[in-house]
């Protein structure tokens, strides 16, 4: 009798445990993919600064494009990046125009390293899937962004 | 042959090793949960501090330091190229020329 009892009370104790471990890594997959999704748009815009060097509007609309396609191709590609739960990213609507004082996003602008010294604004959305246990999860972004 | 009265004490007391063992079992598997629970906490923890980091603004700066000399502490964190033996940690990616590095986000310490 006692060991039924036991037996029982160990059972629901368990599966209590089980759901809690179950919503605690649901949780924990979440908040990794939010936090690699925000990585990403942070690498983007890091890497748009570093490498957008264009010193006319018309070479700026074909470069910048252009950079945004590598970028993509690199993170979707890269070995590396399937270590951080496989992301596959695209960047889409992009439009180029010269930069004078227009509305821009503060967060973006403090990811890229903000030098106030922008020329170009770029705008488009960034969209970045990851499939986890099943689960896919996406998120999507409006970039702008003074390079 | 043991008498009827003992064959009961046996059973009874085979019954309560095996209670305690049970017992036993469930407090080690409560204890690896409150372990990894204390792992997600420290992770989430990890990746806010991270966050007002990123909103300093020399967070691109700050990566190239440490992609140069391989690890760097800022605060109670530590940024690092190689992934660190035990401990939560966060990885951290970044395009670079030639290729993605991964930076890992630990606890200094």
């Amino acid at each position: 009798m006692v060991l039924l009892l036991v037996l029982i009370s160990e059972l629901t104790l368990n599966d209590q445990r089980m759901e809690l471990e179950r919503e605690a890594e649901a949780i924990d997959l979440l908040k990794s993919f939010e936090f690699t999704s925000y990585n990403l748009l942070f690498d983007l815009c890091s890497y748009l600064k570093a490498h957008a060097n264009f010193t006319s509007l018309e070479e700026a609309s074909q470069g910048i494009p252009q950079l945004l396609e590598q970028w993509c191709l690199q993170i979707n590609n890269d070995a590396k990046s399937r270590e951080v739960k496989s992301p596959v990213v695209r960047v889409e609507s992009v439009f180029v125009e010269g930069y004078s004082g227009q509305q821009v996003d503060r967060h973006q602008m403090r990811f890229a390293g903000e030098t106030g010294d922008g020329e170009w604004l770029v705008t488009g959305n960034l969209y970045v899937e990851f499939w986890g246990k099943g689960v896919l999860f996406r998120a999507n972004y409006t970039i702008r962004l003074a390079i | 042959m043991a008498a009827r009265g003992q064959a009961s004490l046996i059973d009874a007391l085979g019954a309560l090793l095996l209670a305690i063992a049970l017992l036993s079992v469930a407090l080690l598997a409560r204890a690896d949960f409150e372990v990894e629970l204390d792992e997600i906490a420290e992770r989430e923890r990890l990746r806010l501090e991270f966050y007002q980091l990123i909103a300093s603004g020399n967070m691109t700066q700050l990566l190239d330091l440490c992609a140069n000399q391989g690890s760097l502490d800022i605060g109670d964190i530590r940024l690092s190229l190689e992934e660190p033996d035990q401990g939560p940690y966060v990885p951290l990616l970044s395009s670079r020329e030639g290729g993605i590095i991964l930076f890992y986000i630990t606890r200094k310490g």
